[in-house]
Parts: structure tokens; sequence; C-alpha cells
């Protein structure tokens, strides 16, 4: 079967705030290609395990520093026993303080797979590329609906997985038959089916049939059963500009609000893959603090998936149609955050039920307000963020004029509680009546 | 507040002192007046003899040729304990004569590990042969964040790198036998402090002494920690304010305590310079000046009760990075916000040996840095000194590793000759000289950037700290990497070299951490839940309408546990959002 793209999730072991190790790791795995979520730290043993299981990653990699590495290691690979997750490759590091025997330990009688010492950091790409295998895609997707319908988190998530791999081949199908504008069946077109398709991609003709059966798999999922509709609710805006701050607040509303009380919500983050490596650094969890605490929120009614654009160049990923749908199929609502590299994150308004555009006081003045694509689009909800920074006042007034009072937000995302964020939580649940 | 007034007040100072000079060399009454101000500097030192039998001066001062030379001196250095306090804030320290000692010894070594009874007895172990009672304490992971040791997803972290606190009784354990006004006691708390310092203080009522003469020091910095150390448990506004009720209500309440430690160590250890962990630092401990001059209290008050702490390491910068950080504050202290008494002005420091710079390989090298580190560290004249013990890089210390880390400090002070026959007998050293030009011009720069930036928080909500630190630290890791920067026996001299292999570390039994989740569930059995309840509803009630939050702290520490405080104020003030 054709190869994946690596998924792997790293963080830093609860009680420890020891970055520097991870962040040389994470940009390291970024330029070999790798898609990188970074978790921050201070993760519990359930954050690790809820992340790996959604992520649906190929490995995990704990970094720790403070000690109390081996009963963590443990415990995780434990977990994620328990909970029948199929890629249990854990891979540690973080400093001296693991020490030979300790590594010994964990490698030799844990079934911990590596650790690497302080300066092997670049180890870990040849080790990570030589011993995994990459095809998380099960081979069987029909006997996942049913654990989707359910709203199993594992299962659920093996379904995006094979969204993703769908989109990266259809993406890669449609670069090699788009350009040569034939008909199927046509003698240039049967000639095409038997040569490879990208490096690692097998053949054509391969890549279309599984394209064709996973196209199948996912017509089998029908709406949930549940009596309320799925919201789609779109987050959009320059990168800075707050939209994982603000997400995360609009999530710790949704859980106090006695309207969602039974209802489920996902979060789908997407962020950029570099143009240069394939790989991608997706941080966005980092900030999901109250998102994925289970003092503040019921993370079992949480889904977050992050997910790299994979060439899509409008704020999204093409995978992003397919993973709604799953999401929906499972009864979940769903907020969605783009990229936004400064280019106009279009491609999310078809996708939702309420766009949000947010921005923050360096906007620009008037002529760049008339630039931006996003704001002239009717019943945008537009938010300045970052409402206590200098300038603020000035963008204020020229948004006032252009765009209309209901749909204008001003908030500091940051603050608890902000008075402007509950006004744009208040707007959002209309649709959820 | 005005950074430019601060920029200013520091080029004018410099300029003042070029002028004074020019002066000197052509004004004859004033070369008079400069050389009286002299004579009688100099008539004042004392003498006394060395082990030798030879006859030296107590304070080492330079031949002056020419009256400009005072001028300099003057403006510069200042004789120890006069302004700008480049030398000393104090006239005497480190000395020994006949046998005595002028001051208490600067020695304060760090510790804190597993259970508040084991570190109880570390205390008594390090104590023993100190003249003066001086205790640092460090908490593990678990307090630091405001959590419970009977959380059961933090089982595993339960006393690692640190003791494990929850409750009152706890305080009590940890601090028994230490209790009396005179030792000192540091504690190394930031998010927690206002839970911590108010068990340490009413630990000390309970043991019959007298709030108003509790000596000693919460770190309680919460700029650096948004800057480097990510340990936070409310927003950065929420948390200053909560500082700032405790330093107010100590400054009525308990005098002699300092709340406030306003702490460039941990800037230091993310990567900064020696130049950003000094401008930094100042920078926030300016942040804590301006919010107490806000409400109300005098810059006398405000001056005398802000202590401060530094790295020592092995850059060039470090050989005067205190005399320039104390000049830089003297001045603005001074000439912006109006302080008169010198005592306000006078910069107080602790400073600890850095342990960026100990590596695992060929580990008893540490030794000798650490040692070296000191030896800059004293040449600044710091009044508190802890040296990092040689085995850190991996484990929690050992007993025997903090014996020779406590006595490198004594060696340095008592056996060699210099700290205690000579006070400042290379203070003015024309390399001193330099390198203190060099962090001044540094720290004014910096300065000059976040007057750009409009202001000290403004620059800190735009990130510049920490992109700056984040920027150094990565090219200090380069250096390191491509042998740039030489490390001996770890990138150069290194073939054959390696790690230790028998290793003692410091570990944390399951029995113990069992032990501790057992005394915090008792403890919390124990208790009238409806008072708890009561007592929590009042905490939160003026958190959220802008009481004092330190001072109902003070009445309700001794049955709320530490995580129950925790999570009541973050129902009020939010989380802290971190950064990475």
């Amino acid at each position: 079967m054709t190869t994946n793209i690596i998924r792997g999730f790293i963080g830093i072991k609860s009680n420890d705030g020891h970055d520097a190790p991870i962040l040389v790791v994470a940009d390291i795995l970024k330029k070999a290609g790798i898609e990188v979520i970074l978790g921050g730290y201070d993760l519990t043993v359930d954050k690790f395990v809820e992340a790996i299981i959604t992520e649906g990653v190929h490995f995990a990699g704990i970094s720790s520093y403070n000690g109390g590495h081996i009963p963590f290691f443990i415990a995780v690979r434990d977990r994620l026993k328990i909970e029948n997750y199929p890629f249990i490759h854990l891979i540690g590091g973080g400093g001296s303080t693991i020490s030979p025997q300790d590594i010994t330990l964990l490698e030799s009688e844990n079934g911990i797979d590596k650790i690497f010492k302080s300066g092997e950091a670049g180890l870990s790409v040849p080790f990570i590329k030589d011993h995994y295998d990459f095809c998380n895609v099960p081979d069987s997707p029909e006997e996942l609906i049913d654990g989707v319908k359910a709203g199993n988190k594992l299962a659920l998530s093996a379904f995006v997985n094979l969204a993703e791999d769908k989109a990266r081949l259809d993406s890669m199908l449609q670069e090699k038959i788009g350009r040569i504008n034939m008909n199927e069946g046509s003698e240039q077109f049967n000639q095409l089916l038997n040569e490879p398709l990208g490096a690692n991609g097998g053949l054509v003709k391969q890549a279309l049939e599984r394209s064709k059966y996973l196209g199948n798999c996912l017509a089998q999922l029908e709406p949930s059963g549940n009596s309320h509709r799925s919201v789609v609710i779109g987050i959009a805006g320059r990168g800075g500009s707050g939209k994982s701050t603000l997400t995360d607040e609009l999530i710790l509303r949704y859980f106090n609000d006695p309207r969602t009380e039974n209802r489920k919500v996902a979060i789908l983050a997407v962020d950029p893959t570099s143009a240069t490596s394939g790989g991608a650094l997706l941080a966005d969890r980092i900030a999901f603090m109250y998102a994925t605490d289970k003092n503040w929120v019921d993370t079992s009614r949480v889904f977050i998936r992050s997910m790299a654009s994979r060439g899509a160049g409008n704020g999204i990923s093409f995978a992003l149609p397919d993973t709604i749908k799953i999401l929906k199929s499972a009864g979940y609502d769903i907020f969605i955050e783009t990229y936004g590299t400064g280019q106009p994150d279009m491609g999310i308004v078809s996708l939702v039920d309420q766009a949000v555009y947010v921005t923050t006081p360096d906007l620009g003045g008037a002529t760049q307000i008339a630039k931006e694509e996003m704001l002239q689009i009717p019943g945008t909800f537009v938010v300045l963020n970052k409402n206590e920074l200098q300038g603020a006042r000035h963008v204020s007034s020229l948004l006032q004029g252009s765009i209309k009072q209901e749909n204008l937000f001003f908030t500091t995302a940051i603050e608890h509680n902000n008075p402007g964020v509950n006004q744009l939580y208040n707007a959002l649940t209309r649709h959820f009546h | 507040m005005s950074i430019l007034a601060i920029v200013q007040a520091n080029e004018q100072y410099n300029k003042s002192i070029e002028l004074s000079v020019q002066r000197a060399k052509t004004e004859k009454k004033y070369q008079e007046q400069l050389q009286k101000q002299w004579d009688r500097n100099l008539k004042n030192i004392k003498s006394h003899q060395l082990p030798t039998g030879l006859e030296i001066p107590l304070i080492a001062v330079p031949q002056i040729d020419h009256p400009a030379q005072i001028a300099r001196y003057q403006g510069e250095w200042g004789f120890p304990g006069q302004f700008p306090y480049g030398l000393s804030i104090y006239e005497k320290s480190f000395l020994i004569t006949d046998g005595e000692r002028d001051h208490e010894e600067p020695t304060r070594i760090f510790a804190g590990l597993g259970t508040p009874e084991l570190t109880n007895e570390r205390f008594h172990y390090i104590t023993q042969c100190q003249q003066s009672k001086r205790l640092s304490t460090a908490f593990d992971t678990i307090t630091l964040l405001g959590r419970g040791a009977d959380n059961p997803d933090y089982f595993f972290d339960i006393g690692e790198g640190g003791v494990s606190i929850t409750t009152y009784q706890d305080v009590q354990k940890l601090y028994e036998g230490f209790l009396d006004t005179n030792v000192s006691i540091s504690m190394t708390i930031n998010g927690p402090s206002l839970w911590m310092t108010a068990a340490r203080l009413q630990a000390a009522r309970e043991a019959g002494q007298n709030i108003l003469k509790v000596r000693g020091t919460s770190q309680t910095d919460p700029c650096k920690e948004d800057d480097a150390q990510n340990e936070l448990l409310f927003p950065l506004d929420k948390s200053i304010r909560l500082a700032m009720d405790m330093f107010e209500w100590c400054a009525r309440n308990a005098p002699l305590y300092y709340p406030i430690n306003v702490s460039g160590y941990h800037i230091e250890q993310k990567g900064a310079t020696p130049i950003q962990q000094a401008a930094f630092t100042l920078a926030n401990g300016f942040v804590y000046v301006e919010e107490a001059l806000q409400r109300g209290m005098s810059i006398d008050s405000i001056g005398k009760r802000l202590p401060f702490f530094f790295t020592s390491g092995m850059d060039f910068e470090y050989i005067s990075l205190l005399s320039a950080v104390r000049r830089f504050w003297a001045v603005a202290i001074r000439d912006v916000f109006g302080a008169v008494d010198p005592s306000t002005q006078k910069l107080k420091a602790h400073v600890q040996t850095s342990g960026r710079s100990l590596f695992e390989r060929e580990i008893l090298n540490n030794i000798t840095r650490t040692a070296l580190e000191l030896f800059y560290a004293l040449l600044n004249y710091p009044q508190a000194l802890h040296s990092n013990s040689y085995d850190e890089p991996i484990t929690t210390p050992t007993e025997g590793a903090v014996r020779i880390a406590t006595d490198a400090q004594a060696i340095l002070l008592e056996e060699l000759g210099g700290f205690k026959d000579m006070m400042g007998f290379l203070s003015d050293s024309s390399g001193r000289m330099k390198a203190y030009h060099l962090v001044l011009e540094g720290i004014l720069d910096y300065f000059r950037q976040i007057n750009e930036m409009g202001g000290i928080l403004q620059a800190k909500a735009e990130g510049f700290f920490r992109d700056e630190i984040a920027r150094s630290s990565a090219l200090y890791d380069h250096q390191v990497q491509t042998g740039q920067r030489r490390i001996i026996a770890v990138n150069h001299y290194n073939e054959g070299r390696g790690s230790p292999r028998e290793v003692t570390r410091v570990e944390i039994s399951t029995e113990m951490k069992q032990k501790r989740v057992d005394d915090v569930k008792r403890f919390k059995s124990k208790r009238d839940l409806q008072k708890v309840k009561g007592n929590i509803l009042k905490l939160q009630e003026i958190a959220g309408n802008g009481g004092n939050v330190f001072e109902i702290t003070m009445q309700i520490v001794k049955d709320v546990t530490l995580d129950e405080w925790t999570n009541a104020l973050q129902q009020v003030f939010g989380l802290y959002r971190r950064k990475i």
C-alpha cells in the first residue's frame, strides 16, 4: 500500500515545564517531513492518551526532565493498551535526569522504543523512519462504521486518518491526471493507470482503486440519529490573531451552557504544511487549555484533531469536508480553526454554518480592510481581538463603518470571562436552537 | 510609568561623571573639595593584621595622582556603601578581623526533597555548621503549580525535585525547629506564594513568634514566570495584583519579611545572556515599584523590601553584573522615584551559581566551575549566596555534594586570603570597569527598546522578552554543539571522557509518595467541611471584588489546602495562558 505521511505527537509530562528540548525536536521532525503535533508541557497521562488517540498518530514522544519518568512512561503505555490503540510506539528524552540505568529499564524491560539522550535529538528522524510502519489507515474501514456512529473516539480518529489518506491520494491523482485532460476509458488513460504515482505512491491504478474504495466507505456514513443538527463554526484569521485562544474560550462557554448539556464538540485545527519539507508543526493544541482539562470541561465530549493543510492553499485541508461529515455522523458540533497565513481563508466559508473572521488592531488602514475578502462576505462575524492593544480604536471605527453592528465583536480573548467573548458566544448559539 | 525617565536619568548620570571629571581637571576649588572628601574617607579606614603578620587596611582604595581620578572613582563606583553602590551596598562585608566576622555569612543553601519530614532533616544537616541559620526551600512542581499531592493524576511527580507541600500541617513539619525569628527562611515559590507565605507566617505565630519580627523571603515574581519559568496559576495581571496584595500587607504587618524577590536567575537559565538577565530583571523590578506606588505606598517602604536574585555564570560580564545592576537601579530610584534615603536606593541581591553551566560529563569539573562562579559573584558583594552541587545535572543534590558546595563558600570566604582580609581587594580593577560599562550600556539599550515598544508590560505582551531569550538560547546551544563555546571535557578535550557510572541519585520511593497522599487525605478528612466551604466562598468573594487576597488567605490557610486555594481563585481569575 502507499506510504502514508508520518504523524507524531510530542509533549512534556505532567508537572514539568522544561520546554527547550521538545522545541528542538519539533523543529527537526518538521524539517524531516513529519507532521508533528506539539502538545506543550505539563501533560497528564490522560492528556497524552487522549491526544494520541484523537490525533491518530504513528508514534508519540514524551519529554521529561523533572523526574518521575519511569512510572509515567509505563502508565501511558498501559493506558494505550487498555484503549486498544494500534500504534503503541513511544519514544522519549528530555535530559540527563533520565539515567543510563533508567534508559535500559525503559527500553529493554518496559517496551519503550527509544530514549534519546541530551544532544541526540538529531537521531530521532532516522530512528522513526527506520523502525515504524506508517500505514495506519485501517484495511477494512467498514468495521469502523458502527464505532463512528456510536461516537467511539478510536474509530472516529481512524476514519479521519482514512479521509486524510483519501485527500492525499486525490490530490496526487489530480496532479497526475488533471493536467492531461482525458476521458476515463480512453487509451491514454489506461496507459496512465500503470504509471507510478509520486515517489512512494504505488501505481496510479492502485491509488484510484483505493480512493474509490475509501469514498464508498465514507458514503456509508449516515447523518447522526440525534434530534439536533450538528453546528459547524469556522474561525479564520491571520496567524497570531488569537484564533486558538478564542476557540478555547468558546469551548469553555459551550460547557458552561446548559443548552449544550447533551451535545458533543469537536475542534479541527488546521496548520500549514511546509512547502519545503512536506512536514508540519501543528501547535494549536497548546492553546486549548480549558478544552483539554477535565477540571473545566467534560473531556469525554471533546474531540480535538490537528490537521496539516497538505497543499490546500485556502486555509483548510482537502480532507476537511469528509472529516466534517464523519464528525457530523457521530453527532458532534464542530469548531474549525483555519491556519491563516495572510491569504484569505476563503476555503472555510462554504463548509460552515457560521464563519468568524478574527483580526487584530494591526490590521491596517481602510485600503487593507477593503482588500480582506472575508470581510466582504455578508453574515460573517468579524472579531477585533486583542482589543486592549494600541491602535484598536482606529481599526474599530474603520470596521464599524463597513460591518453591521450585529456581526461585529470586540474581544480580549486572553482575559477570563471577557464580555466581548461572551457576546460572540451568545451570537453563535442562535445556531444551536 | 515612564521608561523614558529611567533611560534619561541613567544617561544623565553617566554624563555627570564625565562633567565632574572635566571639572576636576580644571577647577581648583573643586579639586580641593574632592581631595578633602577623599582624605576624610581614607582616614576612616582601619588596619588589621594578616595571619602572616603583615598589616593591611580593611578597605582597598586606588592610588590617586590627580583629583580627576577621585571624581571618576566616586562617580563610577563610590566607596563601599556609598552611591552609586558599584562596589557594595555596605561599607564592610565578609571581613574577618581578630577572628570575628562583621556580618552574617552569605551562605544560603537550597534544599527540598520528597516529604516535609525528610526536608526538615536536611535543613538540620545543612545548618549544623552555620553561625546564622538561613534556609532556602525547593518545592516539587506539584506544589509550585498549586496542586494537591493527593491528586491521582500526579502521583509520579510527588517529591520530585523538591518538597511536596499541600496542607498547613505540612508547612509546620517542614520548618519545625526553624520558626524562631532569628532564622531566615527563603521560599522559592511563585504562583502559590500567598498561600505558602501565609502558612509560614501562621506557623511562626502558632510557635509563639511575633510576625512583626519574622524574617525571610518569598520569591513571588510573576513577571519572570511569564518571561521564562512558565509556572503561573492565574493570568499575569491578576498574578501581579496578588503579589502586590501580599507586598502591601507585609509592609504593615511583617515589615522584616521580603514578600517579593525579583529574579533574573530563571531568565538566565532559560537562555538569556547576562545583559538580558540584568535588563529584563530590572524592568520587572520597576513594574512592582510602579504597582506599589499606585497603591499609595511610599518609595521608601517599597525600595527597602524589594530584593533581587541573579545568576553568577562563566561569562565575562558576570565579573561586574551585579555592580552594574545596582548602579542602574540606584540612579533610577533616586532620580526618577525621588528616594533620598540611601537604604531605599540600595539593591539587595541573592546570587546563585549557574545550573546551566554544569554538565554531566566528567561531572566533578562542576566543582571547579561553581567555585569560579562563586568567586565572580563575591567580587560583586552580594548579600546572599547559593552554590550549586556538582551532581545537579543528574539528580536532586545528594548530601555529600551539598556539603562540598557549602564548603566551597567557606573556603573562599574564610580560608582564601582576600575577601576576609580586605574589602574590595579587586573591586575597581580595569577588567571589572570594562565589564561594568558593557553591562550598563547593554541595560540602557534594552530600556531604550522597551520604551519604543510602549513600556514593560506592552513589551511582554508582544513577547519581546521571551523572543529575545529564545534567540540567545538557540545561539548558546549552537555554540556548545559546535564547540565555539568551549566546555572542557564536553566539547573540548573530550576523548575518553564519560558520564559517571556509579552516581547516587536521590530516589523518592513509592512508599514515600504514598505517605504524602495518605497524610494529605487524612488532613482533609478531619476538617469541618462546612467551614472549609464557607472559607472558600469568602476567598472567592474578596478575589472578585478587589479586596486584599493575602489578608483573607492568612485567615483561612490553616484549613483551606493549597489545591483548594488555587482552584477557588482560578474559578475567579481563569487560567494563565501558557506561552511556548
